[in-house]
């Protein structure tokens, strides 16, 4: 599931407007709109710190659903295929709100493991981070 | 010399609607703000790139869909563009990257703008670089200046004919009726021609050429009262040369050919067009043939063009462009 999606979700079992939400927490409910349409990224930690509380869930797993910290991997990173490092590398990468990219495709937008690779190769040599072994 | 977030501050600063900027509006204040020329070279996007935020544009090995590819965070980004490109795209890709760029810093500065997605994002962007690589003011008086040259006007610019002619549509529209078409052919690199220059298989040399570009302002099309037939005389995307065409002319003759009334073609009364076809010559053969049509009553506007280049005339009023 998506962020957005997810935030949705959150507000929507505690009975809430976004109304509401803007009303206890002081952000636009403009903006928490698009959050949860995905048509913007996650927001900022400090505005996940005020939603938290309303939305009755903890910063840490705000933080992990917007991509701030990594997601307890259901497998175990040495235990992955190739292209199962691909992908989770990938999504780490692409949940990453500090870090942003994006380019010119001459393509039709399809998503190939080759770009995958590049995208993630130019995401850890910008961090240091390593996330691909295989 | 001022930041990209001052930039953006005030590109959304007189805007009415803070959910988005227009890319040409957007690249015009760009030129403005940071004092760019009429020609904007790869050095100096790379002289502007500190006061970007954009700590390198260099070329690199990209995966095969990329042209160009960015990435980063605010005041630290990195852009990268095919390194086989030619230095005309590559000056393009830079631009585009930029406006991704600015996109995001919007994006982070204004809670209202929404960043653009997908394809939208990617026109946009490719508008941003057409408009500060083709600067409205400079380049309509050029189109006016060359009579409509588009073979002029890409060596001033150095731009692909595709680019040129998209933004001739783009700056000419709401000005004057306009349609451009690009024909190159499927397959590269055949001859047709021998050591005395005459072409060798006729047919399947002019059927080679297909209609790659095609640009029109939407008011070029068959005037009611001629009927909708006359649309299979107008050049449609991936379809060869046709018979009697003006292209046809430039393709059997091997030079410019210019055709002074087709009829019926313009939904304002105007009524007729005029057609000039050039060809574009590479290692000795035609690569590509452009053919340029504007409303006869405007066609002083190619003036200059025609007695530059004396193309051969067509008289006869045929509806084939």
């Amino acid at each position: 599931m998506k962020f957005g999606e997810f935030l949705k979700d959150l507000r929507i079992r505690k009975g809430l407007k976004l109304r509401d939400v803007e009303k206890a927490t002081e952000i636009s409910n403009s903006y928490l709109s698009q959050v949860e349409t995905g048509k913007r990224n996650p927001p900022h930690p400090d505005i996940l710190k005020k939603l938290a509380p309303v939305y009755g869930v903890t910063i840490g797993e705000l933080m992990t659903k917007a991509g701030y910290l990594e997601q307890e991997m259901t497998v175990q990173k040495e235990d992955m295929t190739q292209e199962q490092e691909l992908d989770w590398a990938f999504n780490i990468v692409k949940n990453d709100p500090l870090y942003k990219e994006g380019a010119r495709d001459i393509g039709d937008g399809e998503i190939t493991p080759d770009v995958k690779r590049f995208v993630i190769q130019m995401y850890e040599r910008y961090t240091g981070r390593k996330l691909l072994t295989k | 010399m001022a930041t990209l977030k001052d930039f953006c501050i005030e590109v959304m600063d007189p805007a009415e609607d803070e959910a988005k900027v227009d890319p040409e509006r957007t690249a015009d204040e760009f030129v403005r703000f940071y004092s760019l020329p009429k020609i904007v070279t790869l050095g100096r996007l790379q002289g502007l790139a500190k006061f970007l935020g954009i700590k390198k544009i260099s070329p690199n090995k990209l995966p095969e869909s990329f042209r160009g590819y960015h990435f980063g965070s605010d005041g630290n980004y990195e852009i990268q563009y095919r390194q086989q490109d030619w230095v005309g795209s590559a000056e393009h890709t830079v631009l585009h990257e930029i406006y991704e760029i600015i996109e995001d810093t919007l994006d982070g500065l204004f809670v209202e703008f929404v960043r653009r997605q997908g394809t939208a994002l990617e026109r946009a962007a490719d508008t941003f670089a057409a408009s500060v690589l083709m600067q409205t003011e400079h380049f309509l008086s050029d189109v006016y200046e060359e009579s409509l040259d588009v073979l002029k006007l890409q060596k001033k610019y150095g731009r692909a004919y595709s680019s040129i002619i998209l933004r001739m549509k783009r700056v000419m529209n709401n000005r004057h009726s306009f349609f451009a078409v690009i024909y190159e052919p499927r397959i590269q690199n055949q001859v047709y021609v021998n050591e005395f220059g005459i072409v060798i298989d006729k047919k399947y040399f002019i059927e080679n050429f297909v209609c790659r570009y095609l640009v029109k302002t939407s008011d070029i099309k068959p005037n009611r009262k001629h009927g909708r037939l006359l649309w299979c005389f107008l050049p449609r995307k991936k379809h060869h040369v046709m018979l009697d065409s003006v292209a046809y002319y430039v393709l059997t003759e091997q030079r410019s050919a210019f055709r002074e009334r087709v009829e019926g073609f313009d939904m304002f009364g105007y009524d007729d067009l005029s057609i000039i076809a050039r060809p574009v010559a590479w290692n000795g053969q035609i690569s590509k043939v452009i053919v340029i049509g504007i409303p006869q009553k405007e066609n002083q506007l190619l003036r200059g063009q025609i007695d530059r280049i004396s193309p051969l005339m067509l008289y006869k009023s045929f509806q084939i462009i």
